[in-house]
């Protein structure tokens, strides 16, 4: 039954039920249910006691409720604007319990973490954003503070790391603040993501140090010009330290002069352009001058309005001194360079002239190509004078490199011949052979040695400036000089060129003297031949004369002779008429003609072998021995001869003419062992490296080693002629040949023993 | 031929005439032998001309040349001889002491048909002269005779 709501309307006493169904309408929160009870309600009436009770209790009830209400409504708004605060914090704001279980996690700590509120809470602080190295540190801490309610790290500011959801670390700005939520331990925690502010932080930093470290003085002042910022490379540069000079006046310290006329410009400049750079000097503290190169800008506020100056100064005195020292080394350089080009210069014209002093055979030509290099390499001009044998000065060679200079030269030696006996110049050195050096020529020798006023213009415009004069000399005698000047090219002779130059000349002079002393020898070599070839001339003539002779005599000779032999002939043809010792005389005469005959035609073959032409060649000794013993066959046949043949070796010489002399030798053999039953001829030879000697023995009649000479003589023999038949000239002829082939004959013999003959052959 | 083989013998010296004329006769080489002193007159017999002029026709069968001959030498002799068409085919055999190369070379270089040396011995010098004569004057055929024309 549902309570009524004005009970003062009802005027019957309350009954139990309606006590009932208002605590049970009470009993489910209706506020207002109240015992219906009557205006004047009876006091006695047990009901309405108690219903008047009641709807007391009733009422405070319902305005203990109502408060109730208020209180958390007021807590419930609480809670939320408190929530607001959190979700729109700028800072993360995590929350977590006393076992770093992650209970709050506001929108900044899922923007800055990246975690997302579902995902993260529950999950334990250090698996999560906590960098591994701090970890167990969180956890110590952790448990400390529950023990020992110490916190070192709690409620300040701290700086360390954390680590978003995709794993990188991040610097960040820390404030854990402990707190309690129903009875448990919370921590809260106010997290800045502090990664711009370290970056910046870290470039203020480093500039700072910039600053601090570079050499270069970086001086700020205001506008009045006090100074603001001295940084370390000032005090090194000024000798000022940062504490002395800050918040002092500029110029209280440093004295500037300026370069040139530059500080006019500098204050314009930095009023119109906020820029200055130049160099100026300014003094230390103790008071030397240094060089310093100046950057001087204005310094602005970030609205541009002018703060004060920076200057920037560099010290330049390393500098400048570098500079001063790399001039001067560039200059030595260059002298150095130009030094080794002209050492280079001589030394390819040293390399070059001693080329051309080899040749003997054009001496002169040389002489002049030599002095053809020279210029311009060694000087502007360079002549050549030669001696004669005489005595006489020419000269073979001038050379300048400006035709006309020579031109002017020749003419003013023409005008102006030169003083031969002058204590000094060309004739002196030809004489002396002493060297003359002139590094300088100063005007005043031009002076002293001009003749008139237009030979000095003339010495003078051949602008003769440093000169040297070297003879040729060698093996105590002088031929000749090379004459070296310098003239426009500013070079200066030195005695190193003079030393140089005296090598070359040294040589040139043994050229000369080898081209002379060949051209004598080539002189008398001329004359020798000359004489040879008259002697030849002689000797053509008379081997003319001698085969003419032999033709004479083979002519003329036999001609007599056949006559006899043939007279004598018609003669025995008449035996009839004739008695035995007609006979006998008529075969005399006979004989006697016919080797008369065999005498002729030895005496010719034998004349024949100095003029026959000889071919030289190699020949088979072996083969030739073996050929003429064949030829000896009819001698040979039916007699019993040992031929002991060595084996020979090949010969250099004329093999017709070696031939005769072989067969000669062989036909001796056979022809004297004649007598013998048994003949025994030995063939050998030996050699040594200059030549070979051929022997052939014989066991025949020998000869009395007395008349040993006399065996190669020309028709001379040493046996009867009717005991071995022959003319004598064999011997002769063999020894002629050998000869002819520049080798030697001998021979040994013993009476009855037999013989060995020898002849040697140049190999 | 009518002719009777004829030899010419150009032969200056009296004593080699002798001895070659023998020597032919000894050997029966029957033929007529021509003598003559030098050079010029073996050229006027080949020639038909001067003492020849009336000579019969015909070409000898063989020359027997000497070299050193006064005028004209052997070698002249037969170097006109081959320079004649109507000579220039007549056998000729130089018949010479000189043994000298040179002079078997001009010779052979003329156109020698045979060179001959003349032995020093005279038995040899008649075997030698038999034998060219049995050759050149009775067994070879010499060339025919070359048409004559008046000169």
């Amino acid at each position: 039954m549902a309570a009524k709501k004005s009970a003062h309307r009802i005027k019957r006493v309350p009954t139990l039920d309606d006590i009932f169904a208002a605590m049970a309408a009470a009993s489910v929160g209706d506020t207002t249910a109240r015992v219906a009870v009557p205006d004047d309600p009876p006091l006695d009436d047990t009901a309405t006691k108690f219903a008047i009770a009641l709807n007391l209790l009733l009422n405070d009830l319902a305005l203990q409720s109502s408060e109730r209400e208020q209180t958390l409504q007021a807590l419930r708004t609480s809670e939320e604007r408190l929530q607001q605060i959190i979700d729109t914090a700028l800072d993360a704001v995590i929350t977590i319990d006393d076992q770093s279980r992650i209970i709050g996690w506001n929108n900044q700590a899922e923007i800055i973490f990246g975690w997302q509120r579902e995902q993260i809470m529950g999950q334990y602080l250090y698996e999560t954003i906590i960098p591994p190295q701090y970890r167990r540190a969180h956890r110590a801490g952790v448990k400390r503070f529950l023990r020992t309610g110490e916190g070192p790290v709690l409620n300040r500011r701290i700086e360390l790391t954390a680590l978003r959801c995709n794993g990188d670390e991040f610097p960040i700005e820390l404030a854990i603040t402990p707190a309690r939520s129903n009875e448990r331990l919370i921590f809260n925690a106010f997290v800045l993501d502090i990664t711009a502010r370290k970056r910046a932080e870290e470039q203020i930093h480093f500039q700072a140090n910039l600053v601090a470290n570079v050499s270069e003085a970086i001086i700020a002042t205001d506008l009045q010009f006090i100074i603001q910022s001295w940084n370390p490379g000032a005090e090194a540069i000024y000798g000022w330290t940062a504490a002395e000079v800050i918040g002092q006046p500029l110029t209280k310290f440093l004295q500037i002069e300026f370069v040139d006329n530059t500080h006019e410009k500098s204050v314009p400049s930095i009023q119109e352009r906020a820029y200055w750079n130049g160099e100026v000097v300014q003094s230390r503290r103790d008071g030397t001058k240094i060089p310093i190169l100046s950057t001087v800008t204005a310094l602005k506020d970030r609205e541009g309005k002018p703060l004060g100056f920076v200057a920037v100064n560099r010290d330049m005195t390393e500098h400048k001194q570098a500079e001063k020292e790399l001039a001067e080394a560039l200059e030595r350089e260059k002298l150095a360079r130009a030094e080794a080009e002209a050492a280079k210069e001589q030394i390819s014209f040293l390399a070059e002239a001693s080329g051309l002093l080899t040749e003997t055979f054009d001496y002169l030509g040389r002489l002049k190509q030599v002095a053809e290099i020279a210029v311009p390499r060694l000087g502007d001009w360079c002549a050549i004078d030669v001696l004669d044998a005489d005595g006489s000065a020419h000269r073979v060679a001038v050379v300048h490199s400006d035709p006309a200079k020579i031109e002017l030269a020749y003419d003013m030696a023409r005008r102006y011949p030169t003083d031969l006996n002058a204590p000094r110049g060309l004739y002196h050195v030809l004489r002396t052979g002493e060297s003359e050096l002139y590094p300088e020529i100063p005007d005043s020798i031009l002076v002293a040695s001009a003749k008139d006023a237009e030979h000095l213009s003339l010495m003078r415009s051949l602008g003769l400036k440093s000169a040297m004069i070297v003879p040729f000399h060698a093996r105590g005698q002088n031929f000749g000089a090379i004459t070296l000047v310098a003239a426009d090219s500013g070079r200066r002779y030195t005695n190193r060129d003079l030393e140089l130059i005296q090598d070359l000349a040294r040589r040139a002079a043994l050229l000369i003297d080898n081209a002379r002393l060949y051209q004598e020898a080539q002189g008398l070599n001329a004359e020798l031949e000359q004489r040879v070839r008259e002697r030849t001339a002689l000797l053509e003539a008379a081997n003319k004369e001698l085969e003419a002779f032999s033709y004479s005599v083979s002519h003329d000779l036999r001609s007599p002779l056949r006559h006899i032999s043939g007279y004598v002939q018609l003669l025995q043809m008449r035996k009839s008429d004739l008695d035995a010792k007609s006979l006998h005389y008529l075969d005399t005469i006979a004989d006697a003609a016919r080797r008369m005959g065999a005498l002729i035609d030895d005496l010719l073959a034998f004349s024949r072998i100095g003029s026959a032409e000889m071919h030289r060649t190699t020949i088979r000794l072996g083969e030739l021995v073996h050929s003429s013993i064949a030829e000896l066959q009819p001698e040979t046949k039916g007699r019993k001869i040992e031929w002991v043949i060595a084996p020979l070796p090949d010969i250099q010489g004329d093999p017709s003419l070696l031939r005769l002399v072989v067969s000669n030798l062989l036909s001796n053999a056979v022809k004297y062992t004649r007598p013998r039953r048994e003949a025994t001829i030995e063939i050998g030879s030996t050699a040594d490296t200059r030549e070979s000697v051929i022997f052939i023995r014989d066991n025949g009649v020998g000869f009395d080693m007395r008349y040993v000479d006399k065996l190669f003589g020309v028709f001379q023999r040493l046996h009867r002629a009717e005991d071995f038949e022959g003319t004598g000239i064999g011997l002769a002829n063999a020894r002629r040949i050998i000869q002819r082939h520049g080798g030697r004959t001998w021979a040994e013999g013993e009476l009855d023993r037999g013989a060995t003959f020898y002849f040697s052959i140049p190999k | 031929m009518a002719d009777l083989k004829r030899i010419l013998l150009a032969e200056d010296d009296p004593r080699d005439i002798e001895l070659t004329l023998t020597a032919l006769e000894e050997n029966n080489i029957a033929n007529e032998v021509v003598v003559v002193r030098d050079g010029a007159e073996a050229l006027d017999f080949l020639h038909r001309r001067g003492a020849y002029s009336a000579r019969p026709q015909g070409n000898p069968a063989v020359v027997l040349l000497d070299l050193k001959m006064p005028k004209v030498d052997g070698h002249q002799v037969l170097r006109e001889i081959r320079e004649d068409p109507d000579l220039n085919t007549t056998p000729v055999v130089m018949l010479t002491s000189s043994r000298e190369e040179s002079d078997l070379v001009e010779s052979y270089q003329l156109g020698v048909n045979a060179y001959v040396v003349k032995p020093v011995d005279f038995s040899e010098f008649m075997v030698a002269v038999k034998e060219i004569g049995l050759f050149w004057a009775v067994l070879n055929e010499p060339p025919p005779g070359a048409i004559r024309r008046k000169p």
